[in-house]
C-alpha cells in the first residue's frame, strides 16, 4: 500500500466498520424492541415485570457475548492473518522495486514446495510488478535452471558453491537449527547470497527470499485463507525441460519412478515390500526408468529397486549438481510417473505426465493435497491419483 | 484494502445468513431443522454438523428442535434435536421419491439451494404433526453459508467455526442376528466419482470377492432409490449377506447405520455413508475413480477425522492410481 493511500485506507476500515455497528446496532434494536413487545405483552397477562426485565437484561447479555465472541474471531482468523500479509505484501513490493537486480533464492529446502509453490509465486511476482527477467538472479540447487528459465535470466547453482558433502552438512545443520521450511534467512543463506552478489557482480541487488511466500502462504496451509488468496497470488504454467541428446538411451515408452521415505511414507518392511511389488508389476507392463540418486542430500533416502527385471537407473548419468535437472527431464519424456507423494510428484501432472503418488500417512499432505488437485484442474494437467497404502494393505488382508 | 474489500464481500453473505439465523432462532416458537430430502453425503458431512453449531452458538434447547429428514436418519441429529421427524412417516417413500425427482428436474440438482413447494409441504405435515406452527431452519441456509467455502474463497478455519463434526452413536434399528458376528460392511454405488462401466464393475467386484475370502462380507445395497446413486450389485459372491431385508424405507438408513456401527471396517464409495463410517469409530475405505468431483469434501473429511478423538481411519483410495500402478484389489 503506497503511503499517499493510508489515509483513505484508515477511512475505508473506519467506514467498514461502522456500518458493521451500525447493522449489529439495529440488528439489536431490533431485538430489544421485539423483547420488549414480549415484555409488554406478559406484563399485560401475567404481570411480572421482574421476570420480563430480567429477560430483557439476558437477551441483551447473550447478544452482547456473541458480537464479542464473533470480533474475537474476526480478529484471530480474519484481521490478524490479514495484517501479516499486508506486511509480507509490501517486503515483496520492496524487493521489486527500483530497476536493479533481483536475487530470488536461495531455495535449498524441499522441491515439493519449490515447484508446487515457490515457481508459480514467482511468476506471479513478476507478472504483478512488471519485473523483467533480465533482473532476476535464481538460486536453487541440483541444476534446476530450466525450471526458472522463464523466471530469470540468470541461474546460480548451490552445488557449484559448495561441494555435496558441505552443501548436506550445512542444510542438515540450517534445519536442526531452526526449522525445515525456510521462514527466515539462516546464516548459511545470507552466505549463498553474499557469493552470489560477488559472483554475479549484483552487489545492491535485492533479494526475495523464500521466506516472504512461506510466511504468505501459510494461512492457506493452516487453513486460515481459502485457496483463493493462493490462487490470486500465483501463476501456474507448464515448463518443459528441454529435450537433450544424452538422454535418448531411454525407451520409447517407460515409466519413470521415484520413492523415497518420509512421513508420508515411513520405511517399513511393509512399504517396501508393497513397493517392490508394484514397481516389479509395473515393470511386466513397460520398462521402468528408477529415478532414485543415491546422492543423500536430504534427510530423505530412496528406496531402491536393485534387482527387478526390467527396472533402469540413472545413478551413472547424474552428478549432485545435475541431478533433478536429470531427473525432470527424465521424467518430461515418460508415460507415467509413480513416486512418493511429495517433491517431484507435484511437478510431474504439470509437465503433462500422468501421475501416481503414494502415501501410507496422509497427516501432512491434506493441504497440498487439496491444493494441487484445484491447481490441476485449472491448468488442465495430466491426471493426478493417489494410492493410500495403508488403505491398500487393508483392502488385500482384510 | 482491496483484499479487505474482497474479503468483506465474500463475508457478506456468511453476515447475511448470520443475521437471518438469529432473526429465526428468535422467540421460543418450535424450530423444524430441514427438511432434509437431498444426499446422505452433504447430510452427515455438513448439514447435520451445521446443525450442531447452531444449537450451540445460539444456545438452542434441544426440546425446541424437530430435526426432519428421511429413512431413519434421527441417530445422526441425537444430541442436535429432542424430536425426529421422519419424512417417510409424513408421505409415503412412492410419494417422497417422486416429489424429490421433480423437485431435482425442477432445479437441475438435488442440493436444496432454496425452498421449494415440496419442502414446504413437508414443512407443513410436520406443523401438523407438532400441533403447532414451527420456524424453519431451511438446509439452503447452510449452502449459502458454506458456498464460499466450496468455492475456494472461504478457508478451511471458516467452515470449522460454523460445523462440528462428532461422533456418532449407532441406534438399534434392527435385529442383526442373522448377520455373521464379525463383518466387513460394504456399501458401493456408482457415481461421477466411482462410474459404473464395465471395468470399474469387474473391479469392485474383484475387490468385494477379495475381502469376502478373508472376512464375511455384509453388502449395504437397498431397494431404496431417493436420489440419483445406484447402487452396485455383487448377488453370488460367497461369504457375503446382503442386509437388503432387514430394511424398509423408513428405517433404510438407520439399519445402514446400525450395520456399520458394528463392522470390523467399512468399504464404499467415497462419498455419502463413506462420510459417516469414521464418526461411528469405523476404519473406512473409500473407493473413487475421479477426485474431480470429491476434492472439497476429501479435504474435509481428512482433516476432520484427523483431529476427530475416537473416530475411525478414513482412507481414500483412488482406483485409477492403483489399475496405473498394477496393484490389484482382486484375489
Amino acid at each position: 500500500m503506497k503511503l499517499r493511500n493510508l489515509p483513505r485506507a484508515a477511512w475505508n476500515m473506519a467506514g467498514v466498520a461502522g456500518r458493521r455497528a451500525a447493522h449489529w446496532l439495529s440488528a439489536q434494536e431490533r431485538a430489544i424492541r421485539k423483547i420488549g413487545r414480549r415484555a409488554n405483552r406478559s406484563i399485560g397477562g401475567i404481570a411480572d415485570p421482574g421476570a420480563s426485565l430480567e429477560g430483557l437484561g439476558a437477551a441483551t447479555r447473550r447478544a452482547g457475548i456473541r458480537f464479542a465472541r464473533r470480533a474475537e474471531r474476526f480478529e484471530e482468523h480474519v484481521l490478524a492473518p490479514l495484517r501479516e500479509e499486508r506486511m509480507v505484501l509490501s517486503r515483496i513490493r520492496d524487493a521489486a522495486s527500483g530497476s536493479g537486480p533481483i536475487i530470488v533464492g536461495p531455495w535449498v529446502s524441499e522441491v515439493g514446495y519449490e515447484v508446487l509453490y515457490w515457481l508459480p509465486f514467482l511468476r506471479w511476482f513478476q507478472d504483478r510488478y512488471g519485473v523483467s527477467p533480465d533482473r532476476v538472479v535464481a538460486v536453487s540447487r541440483g541444476g534446476v535452471a530450466s525450471w526458472y528459465s522463464r523466471i530469470a535470466s540468470r541461474y546460480v547453482d548451490v552445488l557449484d558453491v559448495y561441494t555435496p558433502d558441505e552443501f548436506a552438512r550445512r542444510a542438515d545443520a540450517r534445519r536442526s537449527a531452526g526449522d525445515q521450511k525456510q521462514l527466515e534467512p539462516s546464516e548459511w543463506e545470507r552466505e549463498i547470497v553474499d557469493d552470489v552478489r560477488r559472483r554475479t557482480g549484483a552487489d545492491a541487488a535485492h533479494v526475495l527470499h523464500p521466506g516472504l511466500m512461506y510466511r504468505l502462504f501459510r494461512n492457506v496451509w493452516h487453513g486460515d485463507r481459502g485457496l483463493d488468496f493462493l490462487f490470486t497470488h500465483t501463476a501456474y504454467g507448464r515448463n518443459l525441460p528441454p529435450r537433450l541428446p544424452e538422454d535418448e538411451w531411454l525407451p520409447e515408452t517407460f515409466a519413470a519412478v521415484k520413492f523415497y521415505t518420509g512421513p508420508a511414507l515411513p520405511d517399513t518392511p511393509q512399504t517396501r515390500s508393497q513397493l517392490r511389488s508394484a514397481v516389479a508389476s509395473l515393470a511386466e507392463r513397460m520398462p521402468v526408468v528408477s529415478l532414485d540418486t543415491g546422492l543423500g542430500l536430504d534427510e530423505h533416502r530412496d528406496y531402491l529397486f536393485d534387482g527387478v527385471p526390467g527396472v533402469l537407473d540413472l545413478r551413472d548419468r547424474m552428478t549432485p549438481a545435475t541431478n533433478l535437472a536429470v531427473q525432470s527431464r527424465v521424467m518430461a519424456r515418460a508415460s507415467l510417473y509413480a513416486g512418493t507423494c511429495g517433491s517431484l510428484a507435484w511437478l510431474a501432472p504439470m509437465m503433462g505426465v500422468p501421475t501416481v503418488a503414494v502415501y501410507a500417512d496422509d497427516r501432512y499432505l491434506a493441504s497440498h493435497l487439496y491444493a494441487a488437485r484445484y491447481v490441476y484442474r485449472r491448468m488442465k494437467a495430466a491426471r493426478f491419483s493417489v494410492v493410500d497404502l495403508r488403505a491398500l494393505a487393508r483392502v488385500t488382508a482384510a | 484494502m482491496h483484499v479487505l474489500g474482497e474479503e468483506r464481500q465474500v463475508r457478506r453473505e456468511a453476515w447475511g445468513v448470520e443475521r437471518e439465523l438469529e432473526a429465526i432462532v428468535a422467540g421460543d416458537r418450535p424450530l423444524v431443522l430441514g427438511p432434509w430430502t437431498g444426499e446422505v453425503g452433504y447430510e452427515v458431512l455438513y448439514w447435520a454438523p451445521f446443525l450442531r453449531w447452531l444449537a450451540a452458538a445460539y444456545r438452542l434447547e434441544p426440546a425446541r428442535l424437530v430435526a426432519v429428514s428421511r429413512g431413519g436418519a434421527a441417530s445422526w441429529y441425537e444430541g442436535i434435536a429432542a424430536t425426529y421427524l421422519d419424512a417417510f412417516e409424513l408421505m409415503s417413500p412412492g410419494e417422497f421419491a417422486a416429489q424429490a425427482r421433480a423437485q431435482a428436474a425442477d432445479r437441475g440438482t438435488s442440493k436444496q439451494h432454496a425452498p421449494s413447494p415440496f419442502d414446504r409441504d413437508l414443512v407443513s405435515r410436520a406443523e401438523e404433526r407438532l400441533g403447532s406452527a414451527a420456524r424453519e431452519v431451511h438446509p439452503s441456509l447452510m449452502f449459502r453459508l458454506l458456498r464460499a467455502f466450496w468455492a475456494g474463497q472461504e478457508s478451511m478455519s471458516f467452515l470449522e467455526r460454523h460445523t462440528r463434526i462428532e461422533r456418532v452413536r449407532p441406534p438399534h434399528a434392527a435385529d442383526l442376528s442373522s448377520l455373521p458376528r464379525e463383518y466387513i460392511a460394504v456399501k458401493l454405488y456408482a457415481a461421477r466419482s466411482l462410474p459404473a462401466d464395465a471395468g470399474m464393475r469387474a473391479t469392485l467386484r474383484a475387490l468385494v470377492s477379495n475381502i469376502a475370502s478373508r472376512v464375511p462380507v455384509v453388502l449395504l445395497d437397498t431397494d431404496v432409490r431417493v436420489d440419483e446413486h445406484e447402487d452396485f450389485a455383487f448377488d453370488g459372491l460367497p461369504n457375503t449377506y446382503n442386509a437388503r431385508s432387514l430394511m424398509t424405507p423408513a428405517t433404510n438408513l438407520a439399519v445402514q447405520t446400525q450395520i456399520i456401527g458394528g463392522a470390523r471396517a467399512f468399504v464404499g464409495t467415497c462419498g455419502s455413508l463413506a462420510w459417516l463410517a469414521p464418526m461411528l469409530g469405523v476404519d473406512t475405505l473409500a473407493l473413487f475413480a475421479d477426485a474431480r468431483f470429491l476434492h472439497a469434501h476429501l479435504h474435509v473429511a481428512r482433516r476432520a477425522f484427523h483431529r476427530l478423538a475416537g473416530a475411525g481411519a478414513f482412507s481414500p483410495c483412488d482406483l485409477g492410481g492403483m489399475t496405473k500402478l498394477g496393484l490389484t484389489v482382486g484375489p
